[in-house]
């Protein structure tokens, strides 16, 4: 039995800090993920906490077929997909960046590549941000989670010949976007 | 490359594939010849490169730090509310969790035992104007007619077997208190969630098969008063209605769970479930608990020491089976349960009354003298504030 399993046993039994414990591991990678995926913190933190709300009270149901972290980020997903139907329109670009929560600069760090590092990440959260949400969160899964496409296809209910498609073209979309960035890259970063 | 270079036959998502290292062997050999002898094929593939360090460079999104107690808090509020708003759904809802899978046996003995083990006339003066326990356990009303001679023969039967067998074990001690909770099928798939957000853990489960139900003559009170297997009056009535015994049985859920908890975190449980009107909660034996009735019924005291004086070793053996069958689960068989000879005469039930008969005869033959089950249970740390209590728990349509 792995350290998931104990812990959803534990939890099943009774014990809640078990699944504080599963809360603890989870939440940073989840929020993450999500931040990255949706565009916006605040909405983050509401799907991560709806999801672990909801992967409480299903929890007896999760027969350990996949990954705990599997089933939680399919549940994760459904559930920012469930509240997007119910929260259209969407916001615009500039509110997303500013939800995203971007830190500005800090005053102390003002060394030159710091700020341009900076500048970049703002450029690039913008070309992620003006994808699809389909493509965002394919993006996001496979480039900032390192999910195997088995892994995206039951979090995000696609087959995996789906997700190498729709992969592929939400890079080929972020390629165009940020076509100055990358030939910056190839020479300077 | 495809229509970029002229090669249309090339997937160009094969170079994706290519850089996640998720192609076969063979598609991952086509893109390496591509690659020896396509200069756009070599950019894109460092494009997607790039694009791929560009994003792992987005600094790492935190979140806020009470996000954890959030968290727990919206657990607790959701529990609640998924409670008190959920009723509407109970009449579609027939699944249940499979920890709390409900039989019958334990129904019989669970609610039998104590209150024959306990001396309820003297508990009477103390009984709910209400009666709730009345709806509690509906279906226990309909056996008011036992004699006392039943009584007494069940009651020095199962004393006798117990006092052989050693140790009593504690679904049959009196001095812990035992509660009712009769709920919805939806509802009593979230008790487990609504136990361990209140902070309390299920020492021990007791559960036997459905069919002891419908034998020991304990039901839900939508289901008639017979033997859903074919015995008794149910063949002389219409077939209809035998398939509709049948449904009524599977749709009987019941639960037994032995947990130790102070007294606030039952009132916490009892204001929780008590949040859907069709929820009744009522203590039926031991010392009397704050927040709830308290309702024994010499009626229903009856008709337990009758069911106790037709099978008592066989219970027995039921109880100690499903318990042991909980222990192993406990430590890490999660179908240890679904396993066992219950989960075997459950699905049988469904199947094949004949076959749940069949299988109900193996187990007894195979069992023995009923044995003691306290024994085999862990020593759980108490609080110096908490009671042990037995919670019977069942749903009904």
């Amino acid at each position: 039995m792995n350290d998931d399993s104990q812990l959803i046993h534990d939890t099943l039994a009774g014990n809640t800090q078990a699944f504080d414990q599963l809360v603890e591991k989870y939440q940073g990678r989840l929020f993450n993920t999500l931040a990255h995926a949706l565009g916006d913190r605040q909405e983050a933190e509401d799907v991560v906490q709806d999801t672990f709300c909801q992967a409480f009270l299903k929890l007896s149901s999760f027969k350990g077929a996949s990954a705990f972290y599997t089933w939680l980020y399919r549940i994760a997903f459904n559930t920012a997909a469930s509240r997007r139907r119910r929260k259209r329109p969407e916001l615009s670009i500039d509110q997303k960046r500013d939800a995203t929560g971007d830190e500005p600069c800090d005053e102390s760090e003002q060394a030159e590549e710091t700020v341009l590092r900076e500048e970049r990440a703002t450029i690039v959260h913008q070309a992620l941000d003006s994808l699809s949400e389909d493509h965002r969160s394919i993006l996001v899964l496979r480039e900032l989670d390192g999910c195997c496409y088995d892994t995206i296809a039951s979090v995000l209910d696609l087959s995996p010949g789906t997700v190498r498609s729709r992969l592929h073209r939400a890079r080929m979309q972020l390629r165009e976007r940020l076509v100055d960035v990358l030939h910056e890259n190839t020479t300077g970063l | 490359m495809n229509s970029a270079n002229g090669n249309s036959e090339f997937p160009e998502e094969l170079l994706s594939g290519y850089l996640d290292g998720e192609l076969s062997g063979e598609e991952q050999s086509r893109v390496e010849d591509l690659l020896r002898n396509d200069s756009q094929a070599q950019q894109l593939l460092e494009d997607l490169q790039q694009l791929r360090h560009c994003l792992q460079q987005l600094p790492q999104q935190q979140p806020s730090s009470k996000l954890r107690e959030k968290v727990s808090q919206r657990i607790s509020e959701d529990t609640a509310v998924q409670l008190a708003g959920t009723e509407s759904d109970a009449a579609s809802n027939r699944s249940v969790t499979p920890w709390l899978v409900a039989t019958a046996a334990g129904l019989a003995l669970l609610v039998a035992l104590p209150m024959m083990l306990n001396q309820p006339s003297t508990q009477v003066a103390d009984q709910a104007p209400a009666d709730p326990a009345a709806t509690a356990a509906p279906a226990m009303d309909e056996y008011a007619d036992s004699s006392t001679e039943e009584m007494s023969a069940g009651a020095g039967g199962m004393m006798a077997a117990m006092d052989g067998a050693g140790e009593l074990p504690e679904a049959f001690d009196p001095d812990i208190p035992l509660v009712y909770i009769n709920v919805t099928p939806s509802i009593i798939s979230r008790v487990p969630a609504i136990l361990a957000a209140n902070g309390i853990t299920v020492d021990s489960q007791y559960t036997a098969p459905a069919r002891e139900l419908a034998a020991a003559g304990f039901g839900s009170a939508r289901r008639p008063a017979a033997d859903p297997l074919g015995n008794d009056d149910v063949r002389a009535r219409e077939p209809a209605d035998r398939d509709t015994d049948k449904r009524n049985m599977q749709d009987v859920t019941l639960s037994v769970l032995i947990v130790d908890a102070s007294p606030e975190q039952l009132a916490r449980i009892w204001e929780q479930l008590s949040k859907t009107k069709s929820t009744v909660i009522a203590q039926q034996t031991g010392a009397r608990l704050p927040g709830i009735s308290y309702a024994p019924e010499e009626a229903k005291l009856a008709n337990a020491r009758r069911v106790m004086s037709q099978d008592r070793q066989r219970i027995a053996l039921e109880v100690e089976r499903s318990n042991k069958a909980f222990l192993q689960q406990r430590a890490g068989d999660p179908n240890a349960v679904q396993n066992s000879k219950l989960g075997e005469s459950q699905q049988a039930l469904a199947n094949s009354p004949g076959q749940a008969k069949k299988l109900a005869g193996s187990a007894r033959d195979g069992g023995g003298k009923a044995a003691p089950v306290a024994g085999d249970q862990p020593q759980v740390q108490r609080k110096a504030d908490s009671v042990r209590v037995r919670l019977i728990i069942q749903a009904s349509p």
